[in-house]
């Protein structure tokens, strides 16, 4: 799941790919690529046919706005994040309630009980 | 009435293309993209596997979050044999509205003049319809002069109205200031096109240097994105590194593309095409060309002018860019013959051409038939037959030279009509 190749800009000649030459050549055009990932490879060609929107035609008016509400990677790692937080805290307060026990237990021992004692 | 800044999404042999028209960004995705996102612009909702993807649109988009996604384009579509990539439908119809022009210059490939037809503005709607139902996502509007049109407001509106982007190209005859708001207020970018600076520009155009001038100050005064459009023939290529220090001295451009000339019309008795110039002169016109103006602004070519380039595409130009690898980049940017595989050409009377350039190849009218059929159709077929012939997929015809390239397949061994260009291994045998 994946972008394959990315291009840009407006076409006012009569073939689709007048394409404006390699982003290496040109670094102040803006051109980012996807993710981090170089955007490689021709298009794919003709293979199997893709799954058939059922939507076939031109643009269905009240098309639901797209990307709001969208899945991202970042909130998810938000998300896993705010988790790990609260099972470290978790961690953090048992390991301090753990320590006020065991602080108890010393002050209530005699003293030739005490864990090094004899050291 | 379709949302102007709405993303478009259609489905294509390989996956999928999402077209944002704000700034004609083309993500090409594959299957599995394709389908999580059109799930999404069906139900608004995606699965979380789709959060990568997501967040790769965010970065690559101008904005992603928030925008109107439609569904549009053909999805019947039909595996090909013969490994040429052929989209599901033109992304681009290069659509001449007109045969009128006030100029009747010399070199005119479309043999416009004064006393020439414009189209039909019934015709013109109707053919915009169909268009926009195979799912394109701009057109290139000239003529003729296309500002000459009765109607050219009212076209420029359909074009947005239908979710398409319309760009056009002018001489600039015409260019009144309303007719300046229509550019700004519905093109994607207007061109004017360059064969020369000063009295060399006025042998080609008799609109003459000064209105040129005036006219590509008045289009970025308005804000309007401008490409200047070069022509190269024998004889604007020995004035290229005087037209290209004149490109460089302008600010704010949009790019400038450069185009091969095709011997056809008033032109054919005007110049001979790059192909009779030896490819090594060629490839360093070009490089020296293309380096410079990189520097400046963006810099194209039409697939006509494919086999000059694929040699600087090859990983023998330095590139300015920490990237050195261009040949990686030759398969992003390098696209044979565009047409019938994802462009057109239409005329005032609704010949569907594979480009404006090969009205002798007409395959159908989209009065008769839908532009749908036409795309699907045997005509069409036939043409698409001898292109993936010629470098060696599914015929027998195919040129050696070509066919023991490695750039075959994103070249397809340039125009399968003229000898346009040759390429640095001189594929049209002319050494």
């Amino acid at each position: 799941m994946r972008i394959l190749r990315v291009r840009r800009g407006f076409t006012t000649n009569s073939s689709s790919s007048s394409e404006y030459v390699p982003p290496p050549w040109q670094q102040n055009m803006g051109f980012r690529k996807p993710g981090g990932e170089a955007a490689t490879g021709q298009a794919a060609p003709s293979g199997t046919a893709p799954a058939a929107p059922p939507v076939a035609t031109t643009a269905p008016p009240a098309a639901p706005p797209a990307p709001a509400g969208a899945p991202s990677a970042s909130s998810n790692l938000a998300a896993n994040g705010v988790t790990l937080g609260l099972v470290l805290g978790g961690v953090a307060l048992a390991f301090a309630a753990e320590r006020v026990v065991r602080k108890r237990l010393r002050r209530d021992k005699p003293a030739d009980d005490i864990e090094g004692a004899d050291d | 009435m379709i949302d102007p800044s709405a993303l478009a999404l259609r489905p294509e042999p390989f996956g999928g293309i999402l077209f944002d028209p704000l700034d004609a960004t083309f993500v090409e995705l594959d299957r599995e993209a394709y389908d999580a996102l059109a799930a999404f612009a069906r139900t608004g909702s995606a699965p979380a596997e789709a959060a990568p993807l997501f967040d790769d649109l965010r970065d690559t988009l101008s904005t992603f979050d928030g925008r109107p996604l439609r569904l549009t384009g053909d999805p019947a579509i039909r595996p090909r044999a013969d490994g040429l990539a052929v989209l599901s439908g033109p992304t681009l119809v290069d659509f001449q509205i007109t045969d009128h022009c006030p100029l009747d210059c010399p070199h005119c490939y479309a043999e416009s003049t004064p006393a020439g037809r414009h189209g039909a503005l019934d015709d013109i709607l109707m053919a915009l319809d169909q268009i926009a139902e195979v799912g394109a996502f701009q057109l290139a509007i000239g003529g003729g002069e296309p500002l000459s049109h009765p109607h050219i407001g009212a076209i420029l509106a359909r074009c947005r109205a239908l979710g398409m982007v319309p760009n056009l190209t002018t001489s600039g005859v015409g260019l009144t200031d309303a007719k300046l708001d229509l550019l700004a207020d519905h093109c994607g970018a207007v061109g004017v096109s360059l064969e020369g600076v000063g009295d060399d520009f006025a042998a080609y155009r008799k609109s003459g240097f000064t209105r040129f001038e005036r006219t590509v100050s008045a289009l970025q005064d308005r804000g309007v994105p401008t490409v200047l459009q070069v022509t190269l023939n024998t004889d604007t290529f020995a004035r290229l590194p005087q037209i290209t220090a004149y490109i460089e001295s302008l600010d704010g451009l949009y790019g400038v593309i450069f185009l091969a000339f095709k011997p056809v019309g008033r032109g054919a008795a005007f110049g001979r095409p790059l192909a009779d110039l030896p490819p090594a002169q060629v490839h360093a016109g070009l490089e020296a060309a293309f380096t410079t103006l990189a520097r400046r602004t963006r810099v194209g070519f039409d697939c006509c002018l494919t086999p000059a380039v694929a040699g600087l595409m090859a990983g023998d130009l330095e590139g300015p860019g920490p990237d050195e690898s261009t040949a990686a980049h030759a398969a992003d940017h390098l696209e044979g013959c565009s047409a019938l595989r994802s462009s057109l050409g239409l005329s005032p009377t609704l010949d569907v051409m594979p480009c404006t350039f090969t009205a002798a190849h007409a395959v159908g009218n989209l009065k008769d038939r839908h532009l749908r059929d036409i795309w699907r159709d045997m005509a069409t077929e036939r043409w698409r037959h001898a292109l993936a012939a010629r470098t060696g997929g599914g015929g027998n015809t195919a040129n050696p030279r070509c066919a023991a390239c490695g750039n075959r397949a994103a070249c397809l061994g340039g125009c399968p009509v003229m000898d346009l260009a040759n390429c640095d291994r001189d594929y049209l045998g002319r050494t």
